[in-house]
């Protein structure tokens, strides 16, 4: 027989309290445990995940400027007379190539006689001199990266390209795809038509059709693929350019300041060659690296997998739209394109400027390659947003202490920093290109965009502090976001990606398992990392 | 997936809800117990706490799950400290208008 007090024992009240407490406990290891999932979930790699446009999930009506004037007088001045950007002389490689071809005519030159005697020609000579005005000697750095840094580069990989030799098969792979290591050339080809001929033009089932003809047809039929209205336009091109795999798309309007002054089909001449006139509207292609291989530069990672794959989304968009009937060309760098394409991205919303160079865009951070279309549809536009980053890089420098060339500035703010008549952030590409050609596995650096604290994966965390900072109009966030950033996301120190001596090829983070030799083979290939033991 | 069959983690975030019913029940009999009278203002408080607590053991370990394992230690032990301060403070506050056990 059971007395009072054992029944008391196991009352409904002790049920419930012992029962909180055991939930409780289960709480605290399931939520830590969901909140490891989703740091690894393939979710948060934004841009790889899928292709029905939830990419571009942030919403920029709260942050919109009032339109591509405000973005120009407030945050990009026009400071002097603009001038559009010429490709043999703003393109470090090129100035590079020059340069072997001036010494290659010189061949008794050394640098004590002085820049002038080599004959550089008037273009590239005002360049340096435009440079050396505001404190840069772009052309020692030149110099001494084409007879110092790219012979080393060379020695360096024949020696240790086996370590990085996973790296340079995946990338090898991505560029085959947009035809830099195959015979047959670039794949789309390139366009060595005039815009008024190419961008009119496209194959079907082999034959070049023009579209001016099936317009001419259709107008006939009475069924010419003329939009109900420009937001029609827009909204359909937008999807289509996300199912095409952008993860990120914009529409602006054409900005003649930011078209190269050679332009691809026109033969080069004495003057710019002339702004296509139906190039009415450029569409903005946005798309990430993927993330992991990111973290892994400047050793082991690349630019070709986001490049490849916008550079194809960019290509399928302007052949749709030639084939509704709108005359159109893609471009997209570094291989085949007519325009800096960062402006447009900036004018167009996807993001703001930041202190490196690069956009900078709510959803990707500086994670994020660009492809453009410029056609002669009439679309709404997109206005440009404030979201924060202008503010958070003059406070934050992260890129800038990290930079192994220098290249980034440590001003507090761009001003004075003008390129071309237009004051914005600007970096020493001369020290950039110097520091690609010290950097092994894969071509190029990309640390300043590994390291940008926007550039963090999509996960709820960062996605706190994404939303947080630019709600706060006092700044607190913001400067508790680049401290937390600081103490908790340790990096090596700049000097350290460097070759030795001074440093000793430095990654941002480790190569992932899969671009990694040791993971899967038995085998021991030099490791330039060994120099320094 | 769980099983290879299903992303599980659905299922879990239901077990959730359903054990924090029984957790606020549970609550409800040790503040009895503990002679804490609960006003609405004091339930926002302490549900507000154990938000930040869930959210502050969660977050170092999503850092932990990205590959950020050092910035996920680093915050899991800035955080423990504040989250036990931040227990006693809610405490304390709980403990305004205490009857007798």
């Amino acid at each position: 027989m059971k007395t009072k007090e054992t029944k008391k024992r196991f009352s409904r009240r002790d049920f419930l309290k012992i029962g909180g407490l055991v939930g409780v406990a289960a709480q605290a290891i399931a939520i830590p445990a969901l909140g490891y999932k989703e740091g690894k979930s393939s979710d948060t790699y934004t841009g790889w995940e899928d292709f029905e446009g939830d990419t571009q999930y942030f919403n920029r009506k709260p942050f919109e400027l009032s339109g591509v004037e405000e973005l120009y007088e407030k945050y990009f001045p026009i400071v002097g007379k603009t001038q559009r950007p010429n490709p043999a002389t703003d393109i470090p490689p090129a100035r590079s190539d020059r340069i072997a071809a001036a010494l290659a005519n010189n061949p008794d030159w050394t640098p004590e006689d002085g820049r002038a005697a080599l004959n550089l020609g008037p273009d590239l000579d005002a360049y340096y001199t435009a440079y050396e005005a505001r404190g840069q000697d772009r052309f020692a750095t030149d110099y001494e990266v084409l007879t110092v840094n790219i012979p080393t580069w060379v020695a360096n990989h024949e020696k240790y390209d086996d370590h990085f030799a996973l790296s340079l098969a995946y990338f090898g792979a991505w560029e085959a795809t947009n035809g830099m290591n195959t015979e047959s050339g670039h794949v789309p080809p390139d366009i060595t038509e005039p815009p008024e001929v190419s961008d009119y033009q496209y194959y079907d089932h082999g034959h070049l059709v023009d579209l001016r003809e099936v317009n001419k047809a259709r107008e006939e039929r009475g069924t010419l693929l003329k939009f109900k209205d420009p937001d029609h336009a827009a909204k359909l091109i937008k999807r289509i350019a996300h199912l095409y795999g952008a993860t990120v798309v914009g529409i602006t309007t054409i900005n003649p300041d930011y078209v190269y002054s050679m332009i691809r089909g026109i033969q080069p001449g004495p003057e710019p060659a002339p702004v296509p006139e139906h190039w009415k509207f450029v569409i903005v292609l946005g798309i990430p690296h993927e993330w992991d291989q990111l973290v892994s530069n400047p050793q082991y990672g690349d630019s070709m997998d986001a490049y490849t794959r916008v550079r194809y989304a960019a290509w399928r968009t302007a052949d749709f739209l030639k084939r509704i009937g709108y005359a159109s060309r893609w471009h997209c760098p570094p291989l085949d394109y007519d325009m800096v394409v960062t402006p447009f991205a900036v004018q167009a919303g996807l993001g703001e400027w930041g202190r490196m160079g690069c956009v900078v865009t709510p959803e990707t951070g500086g994670n994020i390659r660009l492809a453009t279309i410029t056609t002669e549809l009439e679309m709404t536009i997109d206005k440009p947003i404030d979201f924060g980053v202008t503010d958070f890089c003059k406070d934050c420098k992260i890129c800038a202490e990290l930079c192994p060339s220098g290249a980034i500035s440590m001003a507090d703010t761009p001003e004075g920093m003008v390129s071309r008549g237009i004051q914005h952030w600007d970096i020493d590409n001369s020290k950039c290109f110097g520091f690609w050609m010290e950097s092994m596995g894969p071509l190029g650096c990309r640390l300043c965009i590994a390291a940008c604290p926007f550039s963090r994966k999509d996960n709820w965390v960062h996605g706190i502090a994404r939303v947080a900072d630019p709600l706060d109009p006092t700044g607190l966030v913001n400067n508790s976001l680049i401290w937390l950033q600081k103490a908790l996301f340790d990096a090596p120190e700049a000097s350290a990606y460097k070759r030795p001596p001074e440093g000793c090829f430095a990654s941002y983070r480790p190569a992932p398992d899969w671009l990694s030799v040791d993971t899967w083979f038995d085998i021991n290939p030099p490791d330039p990392h060994d120099l320094c033991k | 997936m769980f099983l290879g069959v299903f992303d599980f983690t659905f299922v879990v975030w239901i077990l959730i809800g359903a054990v924090s019913v029984l957790i606020v029940l549970g609550a409800i009999e040790w503040f009895k117990d503990a002679g804490i009278v609960m006003t609405w203002w004091k339930w926002l408080i302490a549900t507000i706490w154990y938000i930040i607590v869930l959210m502050g053991l969660a977050a170092p370990f999503t850092l932990m799950g990205e590959g950020e394992g050092a910035a996920g230690w680093k915050l899991l032990i800035f955080s423990v400290p504040v989250l036990v301060i931040l227990a006693f403070i809610v405490l304390r506050i709980l403990r305004i208008g205490k009857t007798k056990a």
